[in-house]
């Protein structure tokens, strides 16, 4: 009897093992935002150009920036509903390119990512930030929660807005 | 009474030289602003050619028809509809936004009805508004053919689905 109870199995401890493993895999999930596949089909919520260090975001967000909503995304924004987990908003940043008048989009900078979960992004006000360099899937810039709550915190100004800086265009 | 006002309706069309009858018309675009966004550009000074005509923020928009030949880069099935939304540019410290609609071109494929401007049917609406068209005869509709046949071999379209 107590040699059952004082010797743990083998399997026991892998139990326990994977458990753990387990659970600090999830603490690092947490920061983890899927890459927006086929976000260029999403509709286009609205652009802006941010050109030269007079903008506020210039070190940020320089470029010519269209902002896309997914489905759900787009429904809460119509509706001024609250936005549903899975709604998620893409900032497709690109070069500017300006020649003879005219300004043209260059190659992608980044894209930058919301994505609506209420319980996995719980530490970021229910929505996971992540910024993809050049919009390359293996080039995730933001790894730690840390990171992520940088995002967050400017996102706070808009409180009152769900934390959202663009409405739906005309 | 019904069938005389129409016919006095179809005199008077038949009374100004060279206007698009009600049956050609391109149809209002609806819902154009959740189809596929093609590309978009600005045109902010007289450096560039189309500034006059247009100067401003565009998004070009498709719909899926469109869309399906701009990736298989195949020609343009009837039906397909390919929209211009001109914006003003709101000027911000350092930046550009997109201002008020001037207005929303569209192209319209229809290769017979439109056999006589290649194939397209080509119509402005001012202030993007259903009610005020801009292209009212056969030859304003020409004025906008021919500037495109300089991309006849792109099925005068001049849009390529970005990235």
């Amino acid at each position: 009897m107590s040699r059952t109870s004082t010797n743990p199995s083998p399997v026991a401890l892998f139990l326990l093992c994977a458990l753990l493993l387990g659970g600090l895999a999830n603490a690092q999930d947490a920061a983890q935002v899927p890459f927006p596949k086929g976000f260029r089909e999403w509709t286009r919520v609205k652009s802006a150009l941010v050109l030269d260090e007079k903008h506020p975001l210039f070190k940020v967000f320089s470029g010519f920036t269209h902002i896309y909503a997914n489905p759900k995304a787009l429904a809460a924004l119509k509706s001024n509903g609250p936005f549903e987990n899975g709604a998620a908003f893409v900032l497709d940043v690109l070069e500017v390119s300006d020649s003879s008048g005219a300004i043209s989009e260059g190659p992608r900078k980044q894209l930058a990512v919301m994505v609506r979960d209420t319980e996995r992004y719980k530490a970021t006000g229910g929505w996971g930030f992540q910024t993809f360099q050049n919009g390359k899937k293996e080039k995730p810039r933001i790894k730690t929660v840390a990171d992520a709550k940088a995002c967050l915190d400017c996102h706070q100004q808009r409180a009152n807005q769900r934390l959202i800086f663009s409405e739906l265009s005309q | 009474m019904a069938v005389a006002a129409l016919l006095l309706a179809s005199s008077s069309f038949a009374e100004k030289p060279g206007s698009i009858p009600a049956a050609d018309q391109v149809p209002y675009p609806r819902g154009y602003r959740e189809w596929q966004h093609v590309k978009s550009m600005v045109i902010y000074n007289e450096r560039h050619p189309l500034f006059s005509a247009f100067g401003g923020i565009h998004h070009v928009y498709a719909n899926a028809i469109a869309t399906k030949s701009l990736k298989a880069g195949k020609p343009f099935e009837d039906g397909a509809v390919l929209v211009f939304d001109l914006l003003e540019i709101g000027k911000t410290p350092g930046g550009m936004n997109e201002g008020k609609r001037t207005f929303l071109a569209v192209m319209h494929r229809n290769a017979k009805k439109y056999a006589e401007t290649d194939g397209w049917g080509w119509e402005v609406f001012e202030n993007g508004d259903a009610n005020q068209r801009a292209i009212q005869t056969l030859a304003a509709a020409k004025a906008c053919s021919t500037c495109h046949k300089e991309v006849g071999a792109k099925g005068f379209t001049f849009a390529d689905l970005r990235d």
